[in-house]
Order: structure tokens, then sequence, then C-alpha cells
């Protein structure tokens, strides 16, 4: 019984010894924290920008207002170095700039069209070329000819190459059909739809 | 300090211990967060900073020297834009004229063979405080006069240099003339003010001024290039010519605001030679009534 009295009371007075270290270490360690958190931290967290010690908070807000200035600048200075101000005209002037050149779009398409001659025999022939500003959608007639019966794979190949513009967003295809003429030969007539890039 | 803690269960002092080591825990965790802002965001934005604020001074140089150049501007474009782009109504008379004078051009130059007779639609109002009218034509047109025809209607309208260039166009320079020149805004100001007939038909006291300011910095290959790549080159070649000039003696510029909205080409029966099918649209100020 005394034994296991002493044995008890042993455990208990190791309990309390290694309660204390463990408190005592917990307090001084949290202390040197709550030094470093209130005197370290913000003096090796905070920048001096602007004559001013900003911490990341301050100077998020410092960076973002640094931002709408120049903005609002630029639109001050753009109101300066235009002379024109209307805005009704100015949304005019702009969609204006968006128009897709008709003129450089044929002549790549002609490009185009061109790689496909053979021994100086044109394959490729355009019927029209329509561009619609207002969508940017562009209607390619015209037919494969001089072909033998390849003409439907000749078209394949011009839609591909077409498809491969840089100014090509969307190019919808066409449908590939065979038709043979009078003479006996073959010709591939095509619509084509094409959405421009803007 | 042993008869202090006597007193006190060994229990409590265990879990007032572990309760400290957490916050402990917690207030190490919160040191690693600050220093890792510290270098993932601080760092950045610290880097950055004397960026913005050299720009922001340089803009606010640049708005300086601008105001005083605005302060000299004499005339306003808008008064023209009013009445002759941008009318309150369709001035139909203006519009037809212009016509005129583009199928007298089918005699002077090789490129225009024929215009076909123009077709006028019904006036549309819309929304955004426009009105517009369509108007249907054809041209048979050389394959190279074909440019000088739609370059035309892409300068219908445009008053100024800088309604000639794109936006993208201007962003490029100013921002070149931000970094290198920030004083040659005054330069840029006043060719972007230059009215465009104006500098089709004379445009190297324009360009001589720009060379001047901008020698020897990287803005005049940019700016060579601008305006030899841009809308303007059209503008001189076409405008600079006799176009220009028959438009100035029969007071027809600036030209009515017209914009091409559908443009169908079709080869001709002459080899080089096609039908250009137009649908254009003039555009005129919605009366609020």
């Amino acid at each position: 019984m005394s034994n296991t009295d002493s044995t008890t009371s042993g455990l208990g007075s190791a309990l309390r010894r290694g309660s204390v270290s463990l408190l005592l270490f917990s307090f001084v360690l949290c202390g040197a924290l709550v030094c470093s958190k209130v005197f370290l931290l913000p003096r090796y967290t905070r920048v001096e920008v602007d004559g001013k010690f900003r911490d990341v908070e301050s100077l998020r807000a410092h960076h973002v207002s640094l931002q709408a200035s120049i903005l609002e600048s630029e639109q001050e200075r753009d109101v300066l170095i235009f002379p024109v101000h209307d805005d009704l005209y100015q949304s005019l002037v702009k969609e204006k700039h968006l128009q897709p050149d008709s003129v450089e779009l044929l002549k790549r398409v002609q490009n185009i069209a061109d790689q496909f001659t053979n021994n100086g025999t044109r394959r490729v022939f355009l019927n029209s070329l329509e561009v619609h500003g207002s969508d940017r959608s562009v209607v390619l007639n015209g037919d494969v000819r001089n072909a033998g019966p390849r003409s439907m794979t000749l078209l394949a190949q011009f839609v591909e190459a077409l498809r491969a513009l840089p100014v090509v967003q969307e190019l919808s295809n066409p449908q590939f059909k065979r038709q043979v003429n009078a003479d006996g030969s073959y010709k591939s007539p095509f619509t084509i739809s094409i959405i421009l890039r803007s | 300090m042993r008869k202090l803690f006597a007193r006190i269960p060994a229990p409590i002092i265990l879990l007032v211990g572990i309760i400290l080591l957490g916050v402990s825990g917690m207030l190490v965790n919160e040191h690693v967060r600050s220093i890792v802002t510290m270098r993932d965001v601080s760092v950045p934005l610290i880097a950055s900073v004397p960026e913005l604020e050299h720009r922001n001074a340089l803009l606010n140089e640049q708005i300086e020297l601008a105001e005083l150049q605005a302060s000299l501007r004499i005339g306003s474009y808008e008064e023209q834009i009013h009445k002759y782009v941008l009318p309150e109504t369709v001035d139909f008379g203006r519009l037809i004229a212009v016509f005129d004078v583009l199928s007298l051009l089918t005699e002077e130059h090789v490129f225009l063979a024929s215009m076909s007779p123009l077709t006028v639609g019904e006036e549309v109002k819309s929304d955004d405080g426009l009105q517009s009218v369509s108007l249907a034509v054809s041209f048979t047109v050389q394959e190279d006069g074909m440019d000088n025809l739609l370059n035309f209607f892409r300068l219908a309208g445009l008053v100024t240099v800088a309604d000639a260039l794109s936006p993208a166009e201007i962003d490029v320079i100013l921002e070149r003339i931000e970094a290198e020149n920030p004083a040659g805004i005054v330069a840029l100001e006043q060719f972007f003010s230059a009215g465009l007939l104006n500098y089709s038909r004379e445009p190297r006291p324009y360009e001589e001024s720009l060379r001047r300011t901008f020698a020897g910095s990287s803005v005049l290959p940019l700016l060579e290039e601008t305006l030899n790549t841009s809308l303007l080159a059209d503008a001189k070649s076409f405008l600079g010519g006799r176009l220009g000039q028959v438009l100035e003696q029969q007071n027809l510029w600036p030209l009515p605001f017209l914009l091409a909205h559908d443009v169908v080409i079709t080869p001709g029966s002459s080899p080089g030679w096609y039908t250009c099918s137009l649908t254009l649209q003039h555009f005129a100020r919605a009366s609020s009534l």
C-alpha cells in the first residue's frame, strides 16, 4: 500500500515538474513572440515608400491609388492632345477603324487561290467576296475547276489554307460537291462563310 | 516560485502550458505568413511603385505641356463636325455632291471606269442618338483602284490627322514618346490637331516638325513607319492629288461621315477589273423631338 502511495506521489511530482517546465517554456516563448510581433515584425515588414513607412495593406492601397491616378492623367492628357471631343463622332471613328479591310482580304484570298494554279492553269476561281462590316463576316463564292475528279480534294485544301489565315476566327465548311459540266469536265462550286478576328 | 506553483493543481499548470504553447504556435504562424506576404506581395509592389511614380510624374509633365499647347489652338473642329460631318439633319445636297465628285473621277482616273446610279434608302433613327441613311452604289474599278475607292470611304468623315490613326497606332506612339521624350507630346499634339486635308495636300511641314522633335530617338522610326503604313499614307496619296483639290474647291471638305457596311467584290468582264458594290451608311444626329 505504502509502495503504491509512493509511486502515485512520484508520478504526481513528475507531472507537476513537467507541467511547470512546459508552462515556463511556453510562457517565455509566447512572451518573446508577442514582443517580436509588437516591436520587430512591424519594423521589418514595413517599407519606406514616398517618405512614409507602409505595411502591406497600405502599400497595396498606395499602388492602387497610383494606378488610378495614372489612368486619370492619361484620360486628361488624351482630352488635351486630341482636338475633337464629340462622343458620337469619336464612337463612329472607332467603328470605322474596326471595319475589315476588304481589299487586303481579297488580296490574301487571291494569293491562296493562286497557289493552286498548276502549269499556268487556274483551278480556284472566285466569283464574289462579300464583306459585312457590322458583324465582320465574309462570304466567299466561287468554284474549283480544271482539276479533273480531284476538284473536291482541292476545295478541301483551299478551305484549310483559308482557315490558317491569321485574320480568320471562324470558318464554316462549304458543301463539298462535284458537278459534271456539259463538256465532261468537273467543277466544285463553293460558298464559304468566314468570321474575321476583331 | 516552487511555492507559487505548489498551490496550483498540476493539471491546470499543464493546461495553461499547453494553451500558451498553442498561442505561441499561432504567433509563429503569423510571423511566417507576414514574411511570406512580404516576399510575395510587398517586394513586387515595391519594385513597381517607383516605375508607376515616374510614369505619373511624366504624365503630369505632359499634361502641363499639352495644356499650354491646347490654349494656343485656334479654331474648333467640333463646329465643322456639327455642320458637315454629323449634321443635325441629313444634308442630301452635300451627300450627293460627294458622289458627283466621285463620278467626275471616272473621266480623270484610269482606275475608276464607271459608277452606277446611287440608291438612297430611308432615314432610320437608332437609340444611340444617331440617324442613318443607307446608300447603295456600284463602281467598276481596276484592282489597284479598289484600294483608292475604299480608302475614300474610309476617309469620309475624318477631320484631323489623329482621326486617321487607329487607337492601337496612337497607343504605341504615346507609349514610346512617354518612355523616350515626354516633352515631345507638344509636337505630337500639333501633329494630331492638323486638319487631315491640309496634311494630305502639304504633308512636309508637319512631318519635318516631327522629324526635328524626335531626331535621334527611337520614336522617329516608329512615326515614319506609322506615316507610311497607316491610313495617313492612303490619305496623302489620294487626297493629296486632284481629288483633294476638287473637294476643297467645291467646299466639300470635311466629307459627310460614311461607313462602308457591306462590300461585295466581283470580278469584272475584263481581266484586272472588278465590280465593287457598296452599301454605305451616312450618319446624322437624331433630333431629340
